[in-house]
């Protein structure tokens, strides 16, 4: 019990790797100790090992089948690997056990409207494609997605074979976001600014549609925003809405 | 728990700063900018290292939202070959959040409506860039923290 609350107080300092050794050791004197493997998972995930934590989680969960933490770190995981359904689920069998669970409760917010990674085009999406692109888009913008909040696409440029993926990608996003902006009380995203390496992606949002625009890094965020504004009321006049 | 005891005192016994409390220390200077609410450091498994948070913000769900759309952001720019991730921000009619990479998990900054936004994300992304500076300054194993 020692070794895990020096690997526990490593984890509250942020000394995870010395955690991680810590329980390891643990684990080879109690192989059968819930609190070790699901120690393991936590300092696994927080090493950013998907992997190796979801193995801790689930060997907890073979110990304790109800552990609504164990259950908890693998819906995360499987969120991590485009899986909402299964995060659903594991987020939904966590409240059963324990139902005023707030960190699943705040997931499940969000994963009930996040799609998986299939962002399924609408039946009217072709025409709505051709008459959108007539809209012009800022000078140097390297990719333009409009969405709805389902992540079924509007509009994309450029249609590339990997839009659906990111058009999934930015839905989960847009989703995340959105709760957690409605977690902290300031209401529904409206505007945000991801930046990268190769360039910003600029977002507007709203209940209905959801723009993502990237520009190369050098505009400035100020810049941007305002662009993707501009953008965003083009294409409600073009008829986007 | 309380804000004030996820954030223990960071100097030892010894009376060394130890790199915990220098990044804690980051956070700290953050929440004093006009216009910010308070700011998380929470680890990538969703554990709350320290948080200058108001105690009416409820602090384990946000962390658990903040840090799934930290990795949605880093797995997703990885596997879509569109680089790394290096800092967001959301904004709602009542505030902003921020939200960067750290190599401890994830800072979140929450500020309030009206708040000076250019000034924020200049001081927010200093305080990453410190936070990465400090992290590269002490023992890879983190026997230094």
């Amino acid at each position: 019990m020692e070794l895990l609350q020096r690997a526990e107080r490593c984890r509250r300092e942020g000394r995870f790797e010395e955690g991680a050794a810590l329980v390891r050791e643990a684990l080879g004197r109690e192989p059968r100790s819930t609190l070790a493997h699901l120690l393991a998972g936590y300092l696994h995930a927080a090493l950013r090992d998907p992997q190796a934590a979801g193995d801790a989680f689930r060997a907890a969960l073979a110990l304790d089948p109800e552990h609504p933490r164990a259950m908890l770190g693998l819906a995360r995981i499987a969120l991590e690997g485009g899986d909402a359904g299964a995060c659903r689920q594991l987020l939904e069998r966590s409240l059963r056990v324990y139902p005023d669970f707030p960190e699943a409760h705040a997931l499940l917010d969000a994963v009930g409207v996040a799609p998986g990674v299939s962002a399924p085009e609408t039946p009217t999406a072709a025409p709505a494609m051709a008459r959108l692109s007539l809209v012009p888009r800022p000078e140097g913008s390297r990719e333009c997605f409009l969405m709805r909040p389902d992540g079924s696409l509007v509009f994309a440029h450029p249609a590339t074979a990997t839009r659906e993926a990111l058009g999934a990608h930015l839905a989960r996003v847009v989703s995340l976001a959105g709760a957690t902006l409605a977690r902290a009380g300031l209401g529904p995203l409206r505007h945000g600014a991801v930046a990268a390496n190769p360039g910003t992606t600029f977002v507007e949002a709203d209940a209905r549609l959801v723009l993502a625009l990237t520009l190369p890094p050098e505009v400035p965020v100020a810049e941007g925003q305002r662009q993707a504004t501009e953008l965003w009321k083009r294409f409600v006049a073009a008829g986007a809405a | 728990m309380t804000a004030e005891a996820r954030a223990p005192a960071g100097v030892p016994p010894g009376g060394v700063p130890s790199r915990a409390a220098a990044v804690r220390s980051i956070l700290g200077e953050v929440a004093k900018i006009a216009g910010v609410r308070g700011g998380l450091l929470i680890a990538s498994d969703g554990f709350v290292i320290a948080s200058t948070l108001p105690a009416e913000v409820a602090v384990d769900p946000l962390a658990a939202l903040a840090t799934t759309l930290g990795r949605e952001l880093e797995l997703g720019t990885g596997r879509l070959n569109r680089g790394s991730f290096s800092s967001a921000f959301f904004s709602a009619d009542e505030g902003s959040v921020f939200l960067g990479p750290s190599p401890l998990g994830f800072v979140l900054v929450l500020t309030e409506r009206g708040g000076e936004l250019g000034t924020v994300r200049g001081e927010f992304r200093k305080a990453l860039d410190t936070l990465h500076a400090a992290w590269r300054a002490g023992d890879h194993t983190g026997s230094k923290l």
